[in-house]
């Protein structure tokens, strides 16, 4: 107890700086900040408003980083938001395990929403019984975009493999375009890795990598996907380093680069700049190659931590039954370009891509957990930061492996 | 004791708030961040004991090298730069030219710049397809290669480049002050014994402004100690982590990484190379003030 006071002290201040302003309402920190995400937040406000609250948006523009380092802080000083944005899965978990997330399983038992959400989605927002988060929306990872103009200006089909993703690139390169839109960012990089890694060994070597466990790296799966992520940086243009996803998908709404790795938040940014994906649009979308049954997901959820005041309490409540509502899971998902978490709502009036991912979703075991729900932080940091240097420096794939596994065993 | 008190009692009184505040929030956070540093904590504060574990994990940690490394090649050419560009800058304002006061805002105007805007306009004018590089080769030039983002050799010169731009206004404002303050009779002096300019530079106002040399030092050694942002919007520590700095290292760890025992021993060092730092100057101070009193 007597050391409390210090962090207490130094987290206050760190409060005071970010947040000024505390009146009546609900204060939702979150860093959804690009054009199409801060489209979907806007129409949740919308829907809070209406019930009644304000919303007291506290956007930070730095990403999960500091976006998590400031809620921490907020909540060892006692002074939480009402809502504040988590990847589901793990993080949620260990928040909850320190006491740090209120309950609003009476909300969750009204609205049905075992009914109403997949089992491991509820699990997911579950601490020993309550439930401590809402599911916001859902997301898949292992998606390629593509410039439908560059790969007709450079005579390619959208590649079926690896392979054909490698030939399609030197036609890119001849024709004058950048083949791959990446970056030299940590978390681009080992997500790239982990899609590659889907493709060539599979759900179960996707599984095992998910799973924390680093003997997938050397395996014959592992060790190729380190090739072929050395055959893509050979293709990277100039410009990647430290660019960030969103101009990323600039490259390739400017058809200046023909192929994107991201998840579908970057549907949701082709949709905001007029330049929708689909078979007719100028975008087109498919799974990366191998991986067409089943789909990486992560997904969003709103902690609602503890220790607030009533009027908080009730606040996350009606705050919870707006983002489950029906129309609202839609809306918010077609704005940002994910799906929704409930399965028993009308998906019809979604687009191609979306169907495409529902139709895998729907498949037995069509739902992968990606690395982002089931890694924890640390370890999934030590992952980037040594996938990031192989990028920087490619070494041959045993060695890759070596450094790889080394870096993840350490942070254990 | 009662007349201590009498006499100074008021000045206690005064003074009392900001000696606590003093205490709590700057020593008291500091014992617990070194304790911290003892623990293994990891999401929220733990405080069982574990010795040096989080140290000798720092110890094997390549990136933590390559941190501490740039955080010494950094902050030493940060103090080199900024004092040599600062130091030149204010001499030719102190010719007494006749736009000095526009002159003078045109060099602090990227202080008033956070770290942030810097960085990023930084990270634009470096970049090959469209910064520098591009401009040079458009020229006629088609083999330029500048490409110091993409290097990672050269990326933490990139941020040093940015961190100077940014830096030598305020070493120039201070220096200026400085050099305002040195007796014009000297000058006079100087000039009747006919000692060349650069010389009554180097022996005799250089040591003159020694104290007000020493805050420029200890100014900008904080700041690289301290340099997060600028790191975040130019290379994000990349390509790899060559371009990472301590201060980005532990906010990674204290924050989405939730290991705040490693962070906390990673802070430590950081505080143990920043009072190495200052050693020197409060031997300058110590010498001052007995050079004062003899």
């Amino acid at each position: 107890m007597h050391f409390r006071i210090f962090p207490m002290i130094a987290a206050s201040a760190l409060a005071a700086m970010t947040t000024c302003t505390q009146a009546a309402g609900i204060e939702v920190l979150h860093w959804w900040t690009t054009a199409g995400d801060s489209k979907a937040v806007k129409l949740l406000a919308e829907g809070v408003t209406e019930k009644g609250d304000k919303w007291l948006d506290t956007a930070i523009a730095g990403g999960p980083g500091p976006g998590f380092q400031i809620t921490m802080s907020r909540m060892a000083a006692g002074d939480p938001p009402g809502a504040v944005q988590m990847p589901l899965g793990v993080r949620v978990k260990d928040v909850a395990a320190e006491k740090l997330l209120g309950d609003i399983s009476d909300v969750s038992s009204k609205g049905k929403w075992a009914d109403a959400l997949p089992a491991t989605v509820l699990r997911s927002v579950t601490f020993s019984g309550k439930v401590v988060a809402i599911p916001v929306t859902m997301h898949g990872v292992n998606w390629l975009w593509y410039s439908r103009k560059v790969l007709e200006s450079a005579k390619v089909a959208p590649p079926k493999n690896w392979d054909e993703m490698m030939a399609a690139a030197e036609k890119i390169k001849a024709a004058g375009f950048i083949p791959f839109a990446v970056s030299s960012q940590s978390w681009q990089i080992s997500w790239l890795y982990g899609n590659i890694l889907a493709g060539v060994g599979g759900r179960t070597a996707y599984e095992q990598l998910a799973a924390g466990d680093t003997k997938v790296f050397s395996t014959p799966a592992g060790l190729k996907a380190f090739d072929i992520l050395a055959q893509i940086r050979k293709y990277a243009d100039d410009g990647q380093n430290n660019r960030g996803w969103n101009a990323n998908s600039n490259l390739l709404m400017a058809d200046k680069a023909a192929f994107q790795f991201m998840g579908d938040w970057a549907k949701g940014e082709f949709q905001a700049a007029g330049k929708p994906a689909g078979s007719k649009g100028p975008i087109g979308c498919m799974l990366t190659p191998g991986t067409s049954d089943f789909y990486i997901m992560m997904g969003d959820a709103l902690a609602l931590p503890a220790a607030v005041k009533p009027e908080v309490l009730a606040a996350q409540k009606r705050l919870a039954e707006t983002m489950m509502d029906k129309d609202m899971q839609i809306k918010f998902a077609k704005a940002k370009g994910s799906l929704p978490f409930r399965t028993d709502v009308k998906t019809d009036g979604f687009d191609e891509c979306a169907q495409m991912a529902l139709k895998v979703f729907a498949k037995p075991n069509g739902a992968v957990p990606g690395t982002a729900m089931t890694l924890r932080g640390e370890i999934n940091g030590a992952y980037g930061d040594a996938l990031a240097k192989f990028w920087a420096q490619p070494t041959s794939a045993k060695q890759a492996a070596e450094s790889v596994s080394a870096a993840m065993q350490r942070a254990q | 004791m009662s007349r201590l008190f009498r006499r100074y009692g008021a000045a206690w009184m005064a003074l009392s708030p900001s000696v606590l505040a003093a205490a709590v929030c700057f020593y008291g956070c500091i014992a617990w961040m070194v304790y911290i540093s003892f623990t293994r904590s990891k999401l929220v504060p733990r405080y069982d004991w574990a010795g040096w574990v989080q140290y000798e994990r720092l110890m094997d940690d390549e990136r933590w090298h390559v941190a501490m490394g740039n955080l010494l090649v950094f902050g030493g050419a940060l103090i080199v730069f900024t004092l040599a560009l600062g130091f030149l800058l204010a001499i030719f304002l102190d010719q007494r030219i006749r736009i000095e006061g526009f002159l003078r805002t045109v060099y602090m105007y990227p202080l008033a710049m956070s770290f942030v805007v810097t960085g990023l306009a930084w990270q634009w004018i470096l970049n090959p397809d469209f910064g520098v590089q591009k401009i040079v080769r458009d020229l006629g030039f088609p083999n330029f290669e500048f490409n110091w983002l993409g290097s990672e050799r050269m990326s933490i010169f990139a941020i040093l480049l940015a961190a100077v731009w940014h830096g030598s206004g305020l070493v120039m404002a201070i220096l200026l002050a400085g050099l305002r303050n040195i007796d014009s009779d000297i000058w006079k002096a100087t000039r009747v014994d006919g000692i060349p300019t650069w010389r009554v530079y180097l022996h005799i106002v250089v040591p003159m402004l020694l104290p007000v040399i020493t805050t420029c030092v200890v100014l900008q050694a904080l700041g690289a100690l301290r340099a997060y942002d600028i790191v975040v919007a130019m290379t994000g520590g990349g390509p790899g982590f060559s371009s990472d700095l301590p201060g980005k290292f532990v906010i990674d760890y204290a924050g989405e990484r939730a290991n705040l025992g490693l962070a906390a021993a990673a802070a430590v060092e950081m505080l143990l190379t920043l009072v190495l730092l200052l050693v020197p100057s409060w031997i300058v101070k110590f010498r001052q003030n007995r050079a004062g009193t003899a």
